[in-house]
């Protein structure tokens, strides 16, 4: 496996029409960033089989364009934006199907403590919980922030916002982790 | 303080968000497998060059059905080619900011239309809170005065190239949900559901809580709700009081989507539309309401007043045009006494040339640049607690689109009004 970003961008950049050596590219990849891309799509829709169907697209995507790479961004951003991209379209697609739904309070309700139960099981620690309790803008900015470790620059690239938004949102989000972590810490 | 917090996250975030990864072998063996699918079966891609021309003979053939149904509702080329609508009155109405020549407004006729919105509560008959009826009506000019010349229940809003309805829609159990679609999508299955209860299913559904929506304005692609929730077991005289401001689209989507609660729906906040405000609220809780004369900011303070009041404070911004296209009045409020002395709350047009004055029971609609305005007043009565959540102006070529559009949209609707 290929750790180095600087390699895999080489090896993507380099892919060429052969199939195989596409396919060879795509498991450098799904090695280096199966994970990353899994988390993402886990953290925008908290929900286990979306976060599925979401990485298994953004791999597609990858292998179909990987021509279309350019050395502009790096690899995971790169494959952080389609991440995104193709999480709000499963969303929106999720939308589209409910609409037509009349029973939407029940099913609402069923979805929400689905989702929580996973998150109260399998969370990794409670700092985790609180940023998934987060709506979607500040708990995304937080998570690349502070997971992926994303300059200003690359994360208003993968949010698609000006770099002045980004810091919007941290500020904000930050603010409301401190107000949950003090309400977590009064009991 | 920053700084310790951005070290505890990184730290408690450096690892992935579950303790079980959910990029396993498993996952990544489907996506080997979908890869294998789609090279080693040449069926399958012809299946899918036939799906593709089948997509096509669609597309040619949706083309064709749009063409007839443009002819059908006899939608005209302007239609197409029409500003976003929300820029119409801005921008065909130019000569706004510099307040065109009184003489030449007196020779011209009514050159503005404007689509109205209305909010009536009354209490709910299922229990605690309100229920809101909501109608619309385009004013515009005919027979050489301001005539309401469509009304229909819900809210037709104006938002980039086409039209949006807005209802309220009741569940059967005492709570009532905002809703908004395109206009067209208003008679399809999946669009905007009619205003009334939602039976049995529905009933039982809402089991898990009551939550009542109002709205409190509409503008060219936002929306100011109130949300009041009273949570299942809870006490029915202390419900939780919300105000978001959302994008109208964010209607659909908190109908249907899988964040049940008002925290976790989505909301536009305050610096995402003015992001130089230092001041203003925390979080995203914030509300557009009318004061005399203009749309305005309220937000709640962080603490919560005596008796678990919440304290609502005002913050003196101007909002954007992308929110508020027009808000400006071309009259002096001795001018407005001077017509209605009733009056508590006027809009004028973006052209200088028609004003609507709001009374408790009425609204005036007065062409005031003719010499006899006072001949050509439309009243148009308003019913007790019947409020105003929208006003959107169009001038001019717009205005013969938007009488066509109106006419196709707004419909009464039995029972509703």
């Amino acid at each position: 496996m290929l750790e180095s970003g600087r390699e895999l961008e080489w090896i993507v950049c380099a892919a060429p029409d052969d199939p195989e050596a596409r396919r060879a590219a795509l498991r450098e990849l799904m090695d280096a960033y199966g994970r990353d891309v899994w988390n993402y799509a886990f953290s925008i829709t908290r929900k286990w089989d979306m976060a599925d169907d979401i990485t298994q697209e953004v791999f597609l995507k990858a292998f179909r364009t990987l021509h279309n790479f350019r050395r502009v961004a790096s690899v995971r951003t790169w494959l952080l934006t389609i991440t995104r991209n193709t999480a709000i379209d499963f969303m929106r697609s999720a939308f589209l199907r409910k609409v037509t739904l009349v029973d939407r309070p029940a099913e609402r309700g069923q979805l929400r403590s689905a989702e929580q139960e996973v998150i109260e099981r399998l969370a990794v620690n409670e700092t985790w919980k609180q940023v998934l309790s987060l709506p979607r803008k500040y708990r995304e900015v937080l998570i690349l922030f502070a997971h992926y470790q994303l300059s200003l620059k690359e994360m208003a690239e993968v949010l698609g916002v000006t770099e002045g938004t980004v810091k919007s949102r941290l500020f904000h989000a930050r603010r409301k982790m401190m107000s949950l972590k003090e309400k977590a810490s009064d009991g | 303080m920053d700084d310790r917090l951005d070290r505890e996250l990184k730290e408690d975030l450096a690892r992935g968000p579950l303790v079980r990864d959910g990029f396993d072998e498993r996952l990544r063996r489907r996506i080997e497998e979908r890869l294998d699918s789609a090279r080693r079966s040449p069926r399958r891609m012809l299946l899918s060059a036939a799906g593709y021309a089948a997509a096509g003979m669609l597309a040619i053939a949706a083309v064709w059905m749009g063409v007839w149904r443009f002819a059908g509702t006899e939608r005209h080329p302007a239609d197409e080619l029409a500003l976003p609508v929300h820029e119409q009155a801005a921008v065909s109405g130019q000569g706004y900011y510099t307040i065109p020549d009184r003489q030449a407004l007196m020779n011209a006729g009514i050159r503005s239309a404007f689509l109205i919105g209305l909010r009536r509560d009354e209490p709910n008959p299922e229990g605690a809170g309100v229920i809101s009826e909501y109608r619309t009506m385009l004013i515009a000019e005919r027979d050489g005065m301001p005539q309401v010349v469509a009304e229909g229940s819900g809210i037709l809003m104006p938002y980039g190239q086409e039209f949006w309805l807005i209802r309220a829609v009741r569940d059967g159990a005492g709570g009532q949900r905002l809703i908004a679609a395109p206009a067209e999508m208003s008679g399809a299955a999946g669009g905007v559901p009619a205003e009334s209860a939602g039976g049995e299913e529905a009933r039982d559904a809402a089991s898990g809580g009551v939550i009542q929506e109002q709205l409190l304005f509409a503008g060219n692609r936002y929306v100011s709700v109130r949300q009041v929730t009273w949570s299942a077991g809870a006490d029915l005289s202390a419900p939780q009081e919300r105000l978001w401001v959302k994008n109208v689209e964010m209607l659909v989507a908190d109908l249907s989507g899988s964040d049940g609660t008002s925290a976790e729906e989505s909301n536009v906040a305050l610096f995402e539309l003015i992001p130089d405000e230092a001041a203003g609220p925390v979080g995203e809780e914030w509300a557009i309401i009318r004061e005399p004369g203009r749309w305005a900011v309220r937000y709640p303070e962080e603490s919560e007043g005596t008796e678990g009041r919440r304290i609502w404070r005002a913050l003196p911004v101007t909002l954007p045009p992308a929110v508020v296209s027009h808000d400006r009045l071309d009259l002096g409020w001795d001018e407005i006494a001077a017509m209605d002395p009733l009056a508590r709350d006027a809009y004028t047009s973006p052209a200088g040339d028609l004003a609507a004055l709001v009374r408790s029971d009425a609204v005036r609609v007065v062409p005031y640049r003719l010499p006899d305005a006072a001949m050509r007043t439309l009243t148009v009565p308003l019913e007790e607690s019947e409020t105003i959540v929208m006003v959107q102006w169009a001038l001019d070529q717009y205005v013969e689109a938007w009488k066509r559009q109106a006419a196709l949209w707004l419909k009464p609707e039995s029972g509703d009004r």
